[in-house]
């Protein structure tokens, strides 16, 4: 279609003429479209016309863009500054050099969109420019970097936020750092953590949530008495993360528990369980238990398999096919027979063929 | 019985962060992402008691999402607080045209922010 | 590390952005036999490399898109998703024929089954018309319904269904609008026939899918459809269903499946404790936030 054609579509007066001539634009993106486009994307009066521009303005190479999406970061309609955010980022390829310059713009703002829109790019590169907000003026700058970083996986930038952690009083920086470095932190950040917030009396309660998060990706066994002193005091709200604390710990260091730790963690768990918590966390608490063993435990798993809620005989059913003891999966068997839910019997039986321990034909 | 709040943001560290302040004065708490999920969320769940939310985000930006709860017949009288980076009079203003209740600052103190939705919600729980 | 909530909440996260398809907490064991499922197949063993797989990696989003269909439950029967129907046929509907009353739509009353595969859909809907619509007739009332599938398509004319696909239908309706063909099959009767046009269309065809009709349709039926399409194409698709509907028109997804990931251009309502969307009643001369009073 000729380019006064598709022009004249684009500023008809009904939103069926203007969608079919964005459907055009969208065929071959031409630099002289971009202007209108980016006129119905700040003016039309139709959302779906609105969203049609954003898509296609998105096909252009970010060259073209850049000197026209640039200014609108600083638009006064918030639909419009975000909406150059998404059109930028959307380029793998995007205009890095362009977001580098403008992390350092005088506006605390449009540094703010440049930091949003290299984080959507997930593109790698971005990350050494999102670094550079570490060291922005401005604190929500840095709590953006530091969850940026933390997302992208920016491991070398560790020790700065390692170093961001050690000096923050707000609670939202310190928390944001806690939550970056459960991804990314070294061993730094555990002496740091240890350091920061030895007293768990101390660790403000709001804190405490992202405290947990850390300690569920990075704790280590050294962290076993904060985590119980946490659990008398706080035990009722911060249940699940709790959980996901000691999985963490079973998951990376079982090999180096000693009995004694053994008995601690079962303890910790077995407490847990009988907590008023969401019954999917029951399933969880069940499955971990079973990760550390004991006759205790299969006790308590095969009292499960009768219990009124469907996740705690799920974490029963998943609990004892871990154990594989003969008397578990005699118990399983039994189960899969005669179970009333008919989804827990055909994920026993399912269990039971993984195990190698079919049930007889006619069964379920 | 608790009440609900919804936090819209687009910011995760943000969303858990306030979701912790709640949580531990004893809200229920929802999140969205953005102002879409927020709708959605808002008119599955039906009974949400106020929303705390962001202005910068993608798909709905935060002034569009009070413009459509204050026009839309099922839930134009919930309490909406805005809690964002944009600290200027003219977006404060905005804010309030749109149909905003209250207006914070980020980085949002936690006893400050507990306070103002005391304001709305009386006293809770 | 093993699979356990904190994976499944983050892969609801990702499936939910993607296809607008949200998991109950109770999907978190079928959830993880899929993920094993596309792990195996992948040669990943650690859930956690399998995100980071998903969040850096999976660029164009197919592994992704592979998941998510193992996760789509595909399988149609009559009456599928009753409650949402219910929201229909006692609400969305009776608010529809009243504005039809009042003069503000036009007069007839069309439907549209999208990616009706077998007819279960739209011969469902056809129940539910001749059951609360007094005068259906006179209505001119048309379900029109659509797939790509050539096969797909013969089945539905052929009307024939067996017992898993009508377990579901209330013992009147099977009486009323069925004929028991005795080997534990059922056909429909003319009288859903009547209310039903089967075609075969390409929904990403533009052309093809507005050829049915402009701002014309009162009810868009497009359950458990969309998640199979691409980004680029599912949004093309809601465009069009856009432009099919009256204003005040509404769209019907999968009750796990969220519109408003796709666009944002459709206003929200409940509806006998229903989400359902709804094109603006203003539309065309305006946008949503016209409607809220703001210009």
């Amino acid at each position: 279609m000729k380019v006064k054609s598709i022009l004249q579509l684009l500023a008809s007066d009904d939103e069926l003429s203007r969608l079919k001539g964005i459907e055009e634009v969208q065929r071959e993106p031409r630099e002289v479209f971009v202007e209108v486009l980016v006129d119905l994307l700040q003016h039309d009066p139709s959302q779906i016309v609105r969203e049609a521009a954003l898509e296609t303005l998105k096909c252009y190479p970010s060259s073209f863009l850049v000197p026209r999406l640039v200014p609108l970061l600083e638009s006064d309609d918030i639909f419009v500054r975000n909406a150059a955010v998404t059109v930028l980022s959307a380029h793998f390829e995007a205009p890095l050099k362009e977001l580098a310059r403008l992390v350092n713009h005088p506006n605390k703002h449009v540094r703010k969109l440049a930091l949003d829109a290299l984080f959507q790019t997930r593109n790698p590169l971005a990350v050494d420019i999102i670094a550079r907000g570490l060291q922005d003026p401005d604190v929500n700058n840095v709590i953006a970097a530091v969850e940026y970083l933390g997302k992208m996986e920016g491991f070398r930038f560790a020790d700065a936020i390692n170093d961001i952690l050690e000096r923050a009083e707000d609670p939202f920086l310190m928390c944001t750092c806690l939550e970056a470095l459960a991804r990314i932190g070294n061993r730094n950040s555990i002496a740091v953590v240890q350091r920061k917030f030895a007293n768990p009396r101390d660790i403000n309660c709001f804190v405490l949530f992202s405290y947990l998060r850390f300690l569920s990706e990075k704790g280590d066994l050294s962290f076993l008495p904060q985590i119980e002193a946490i659990f008398e005091e706080q035990g009722n709200i911060a249940g699940k993360e709790l959980i996901d604390v000691l999985k963490g710990l079973i998951s990376r260091h079982r090999k180096d528990f000693s009995d004694e730790d053994v008995q601690r963690v079962k303890t910790l768990l077995k407490k847990l369980l009988v907590s008023a918590l969401p019954s999917s966390n029951r399933y969880e608490l069940l499955v971990l238990l079973a990760e550390m063993g004991g006759e205790d435990v299969e006790k308590l798993l095969l009292a499960h398999l009768s219990h009124p809620n469907f996740f705690a005989k799920l974490g029963a059913i998943e609990g004892l096919a871990k154990l594989r003891t003969p008397g578990g999966i005699e118990k399983l068997r039994e189960f899969a027979a005669r179970e009333e839910n008919q989804e827990l019997r055909e994920i026993a039986a399912e269990i039971l063929r993984d195990l190698g321990a079919p049930l007889p034909a006619g069964g379920s | 019985m608790s009440k609900k709040i919804l936090i819209v943001d687009d910011s995760e560290v943000t969303r858990n962060f306030h979701a912790y302040i709640l949580r531990s004065a004893g809200f229920k708490v929802l999140s969205a992402q953005d102002g879409a999920e927020a709708l959605e969320l808002l008119y599955l769940e039906g009974d949400i008691d106020l929303i705390l939310t962001d202005l910068n985000m993608p798909n709905m930006d935060g002034l569009s999402l009070i413009r459509r709860i204050r026009g839309s017949q099922e839930f134009s009288h919930i309490p909406i607080i805005i809690v964002t980076t944009l600290d200027e009079a003219k977006d404060k203003e905005k804010g309030f045209e749109a149909g905003a209740n209250y207006y914070i600052t980020k980085p949002a103190q936690p006893a400050y922010l507990l306070e103002s939705i005391g304001m709305f919600l009386g006293g809770n729980r | 590390m093993e699979f356990g909530l904190r994976e499944f909440v983050e892969l609801r996260k990702l499936i939910y952005a993607k296809s607008g398809i949200h998991l109950g907490d109770e999907k978190v064991y079928f959830l993880k036999r899929r993920v094993e499922k596309r792990m195996e197949k992948l040669g990943i063993e650690d859930p956690e490399e399998y995100l980071s797989y998903l969040r850096f990696f999976d660029r164009q989003g197919r592994e992704l898109q592979e998941l998510i269909e193992e996760v789509a439950v595909n399988e149609t029967y009559f009456f599928r998703e009753f409650p949402q129907l219910q929201a229909f046929a006692e609400h969305c509907l009776p608010d529809v024929l009243e504005r039809k009353k009042k003069g503000l739509l036009n007069t007839r009353l069309r439907l549209l089954s999208a990616g009706c595969s077998t007819g279960e859909e739209a011969y469902t809907l056809a129940i539910i018309l001749r059951e609360m619509v007094e005068g259906v007739d006179s209505l001119l009332a048309k379900i029109v319904a659509v797939d790509i599938d050539r096969k797909a398509l013969d089945r539905a004319l052929l009307g024939i269904y067996d017992t898993r696909s009508i377990r579901d239908v209330p013992r009147v309706y099977l009486e009323r609008y069925f004929d028991n063909l005795g080997n534990g099959t059922y056909r429909v009767k003319n009288t859903l026939r009547d209310l039903v046009t089967f075609k075969q269309v390409n929904l990403a065809d533009r052309d093809e899918v507005l050829s049915l009709g402009i701002s014309s349709f009162d009810f868009i039926f497009c359950r458990n459809v969309l998640i199979y399409f691409s980004d680029e194409i599912r949004r093309k698709v809601v465009e069009n269903f856009y432009l099919m509907l009256q204003p005040g028109g509404y769209i019907f997804l999968g009750h796990s499946e969220s519109l408003s990931r796709i666009s944002t251009a459709f206003a929200l309502r409940r509806m006998g404790g229903y989400l359902v969307y709804q094109k603006p009643e203003n539309a065309d001369a305006s946008s949503p936030l016209r409607e809220a009073g703001v210009q």
